[in-house]
């Protein structure tokens, strides 16, 4: 398979990836999901397995189920944050938007909601790889928010204020189109370079689409002034976002 | 013909009536009853002088002589009642009269000396005040002439009568005021009662004030207590039905991973399909059943960019729903509850037709979010019922589109508690309009 050559290409080696998950189905499922596709898996059923695994081995994954006997997801991430960085990934099956929000606050990288199919699995293990792979490893995000020409990003919540104080909604594409932009401001963008980025998201992945995505963007940091120049389309090279960013 | 209904609806407004109608005939009967006492009263104290009259007066000019008798008849006459010897009788013969045969008798059983003689009785207009009458009446003497008498406003009684209905109409208006003031008093906890008794079921227990007087408060408390025991039933199948919903999200995550592993990949898509639509119909219930509890709190949103977020996700699997308005609409809302009961409109619009709209119009103090297909509809009779909780309509079932039929009970819960309404509609031109209506800004923090 294509995902397995991605996720090894940034590594040497194959990545490891810890499932904490309590119910022996999913967990040998999910093992034997990972491993078809070319990770190391280790496999632990409760906390305590799963702090003793992370005494002796090191992890560039942790998928966490939230709902554990004994112990919450939740604590157990905040847990690991305190003194660890490692990519986490909540699992939950209460499926709430509210358990997606609160992972995300206590510091995981990403959350999935069962029941998740495995190509959404893979995406998801994939990004967030990719992501802290190519950053510095055991890094936290060092910020909390981005700020632009009044708009704010909330990069533990994922979310985007616009200078009303009024919440944007994006589409997880956009707001990937929305970071790349932000990590690289005043520079000038190539089509190819913001498609590498996006890949995750996008799943028919065009020059056009590319282009869809942001008139998407375009038009939701309108309505302000200076809002539709935000982001700038250099003829024949590609995008530049044209703000300052303030890195709070 | 317009019919008029003076019974008042509201108990007090009842109860007050019941007063005043009681009043009200007590006071015809007293005045009745008042006027008859007067009227007897009155009457044989005429009877009394009239009796006394004649029988001194014939006494007196029976024994004196004949020059005399004008004296005498002027001695006997006073401001009330006068006297003179007339040769015949002038009294007209007076039509038969309850009120003068009561009168002779009255001076028959005052003066029975009287009885044997000939006495003519009979009315006349009075000759001093206007509208009321004398007692006239003549009565034989020994010598063949006739004594003849008029007697004053025999039945002039009226101004105390007058006088005395007065009285009572303010004493009786009080006493209704009073009444009224302590009727509605004792109402008030019964007006609260069901005022909370129409808001159960619309959220949150409405718990009563135990007050008023023992019987209400007994109602009260008996009231409290069916509210509670009735949310503990609701609250305990929420949290059963909830919790098989999650419970039945981890045999479904092995189903999902398991059709990972399937090689025939006709077999896997339609796996894949059967789980999302058992998924689906578990996010529903989860869903609805969450509704009230949800603990989401409502945000400044910008409404244009959930909405295009919907449509461009539904865009990009190649299906026909675009937006039309303004760029940017700020609301008060709980974003991923109205997200999923506008994404709710959109899938539905896309299961039963081709081709949607989604229109934001911004109307005064409210926005409009119109959600246009071009299906079938829903039969007029049928669009009241369609926001039911898992109210199918036949075609659907018969099409197999899936769903428990809580769709548009969710849009219409979770439209309901941003403090906007949901109506549906038949278009004209072919296929449903669902128009969801939000105020701009919330009234108040909600019922959550």
């Amino acid at each position: 398979m294509a995902s397995s050559d991605l996720m090894a290409q940034s590594l040497d080696r194959a990545p490891e990836i810890l499932i904490v998950e309590d119910d022996p189905g999913v967990r040998v499922l999910l093992a034997r999901t990972l491993r078809e596709n070319g990770l190391n898996v280790t496999a632990a059923p409760a906390a305590t397995e799963m702090w003793r695994a992370l005494k002796t081995n090191q992890f560039d994954l942790i998928l966490l189920d939230i709902m554990l006997p004994g112990t919450n997801g939740l604590d157990l991430c905040r847990q690991i944050r305190k003194d660890s960085a490692v990519p986490i990934i909540m699992v939950s099956a209460r499926g709430e938007e509210i358990d997606r929000v609160l992972g995300l606050e206590i510091g995981a990288d990403d959350y999935i909601a069962k029941p998740f199919s495995t190509k959404e699995l893979l995406g998801r293990v994939r990004a967030v790889l990719r992501r802290t792979v190519s950053g510095p490893i055991g890094a936290a995000p060092p910020r909390e928010t981005l700020q632009f020409e009044g708009w704010t990003v909330d990069l533990r919540r994922r979310t985007l204020q616009s200078a009303e104080g009024a919440e944007v909604e994006l589409s997880g594409a956009e707001y990937d189109l929305l970071l790349s932009f932000l990590d690289n401001p005043q520079r000038i963008i190539g089509r190819d370079r913001l498609l590498e980025l996006s890949r995750s998201r996008i799943s028919d992945a065009s020059d056009r689409s590319i282009d869809v995505l942001v008139s998407r963007l375009r038009r939701k940091l309108s309505g302000q002034e200076g809002g539709e120049a935000l982001i700038r389309t250099v003829r024949g090279a590609g995008y530049m976002f044209t703000a300052a960013v303030d890195r709070a | 013909m317009m019919h008029v209904t003076l019974w008042p609806n509201g108990l007090i407004g009842r109860v007050t009536a019941v007063i005043l109608i009681a009043i009200v005939l007590e006071f015809i009967g007293s005045i009745l009853l008042h006027d008859q006492i007067d009227r007897y009263t009155l009457s044989e104290d005429h009877a009394r002088r009239v009796a006394e009259l004649l029988v001194v007066g014939e006494r007196l000019l029976r024994d004196a002589p004949p020059e005399q008798t004008p004296t005498i008849l002027r001695d006997l006459s006073t401001q009330h009642l006068s006297v003179e010897i007339t040769p015949d009788p002038v009294v007209e013969p007076a039509r038969p009269n309850s009120l003068l045969a009561n009168m002779r008798g009255q001076i028959g059983r005052w003066e029975p000396s009287l009885r044997g003689k000939l006495l003519r009785l009979s009315t006349a207009p009075s000759t001093e005040l206007a509208g009321r009458q004398d007692l006239v009446g003549s009565m034989a003497l020994s010598d063949g002439r006739w004594l003849r008498f008029r007697s004053r406003d025999v039945w002039g009684h009226w101004p105390q009568l007058y006088r005395t209905i007065g009285a009572a109409t303010i004493l009786a208006g009080g006493v209704l005021l009073a009444a009224a003031m302590v009727v509605h008093t004792l109402g008030s906890p019964l007006r609260g009662l069901a005022e909370a008794a129409d808001r159960v079921g619309h959220g949150s227990p409405v718990m009563v004030l135990e007050r008023g007087p023992r019987d209400l408060r007994q109602v009260s408390r008996a009231f409290n207590a069916m509210q509670a025991r009735i949310s503990g039933l609701i609250a305990d199948r929420t949290q059963a039905l909830a919790a098989v919903g999650h419970d039945l999200r981890t045999p479904l995550t092995r189903m999902r991973l398991r059709t990972g592993f399937m090689v025939d990949p006709e077999l896997r898509e339609a796996m894949e399909s059967d789980i999302g639509e058992m998924e689906a119909m578990l996010d529903s219930v989860l869903a609805y059943l969450a509704g009230d509890n949800d603990t989401e709190p409502q945000r400044r949103i910008d409404l244009t960019a959930l909405i295009s977020t919907l449509v461009d996700a539904d865009a990009d699997l190649g299906r026909d729903v675009s937006y039309e308005g303004p760029d940017h609409v700020l609301v008060q809302a709980r974003p991923l509850a109205l997200k999923r009961a506008l994404s709710n409109l959109i899938e539905n619009g896309l299961k039963y037709g081709e081709r949607v709209r989604v229109q934001l119009i911004p109307d005064g103090e409210e926005v409009r979010i119109v959600v246009d297909d071009d299906g079938p509809g829903i039969p007029e009779d049928e669009l009241a019922h369609v926001v039911t909780p898992f109210f199918r309509l036949d075609e659907a079932r018969m099409r197999n589109t899936g769903g428990l039929g809580l769709g548009l009970a969710i849009v219409s819960n979770a439209v309901a508690r941003e403090g906007g309404r949901l109506c549906l509609s038949n278009r004209p031109e072919g296929g449903l309009r669902a128009e969801v209506r939000l105020p701009v800004k919330a009234p108040c923090a909600g019922a959550a």
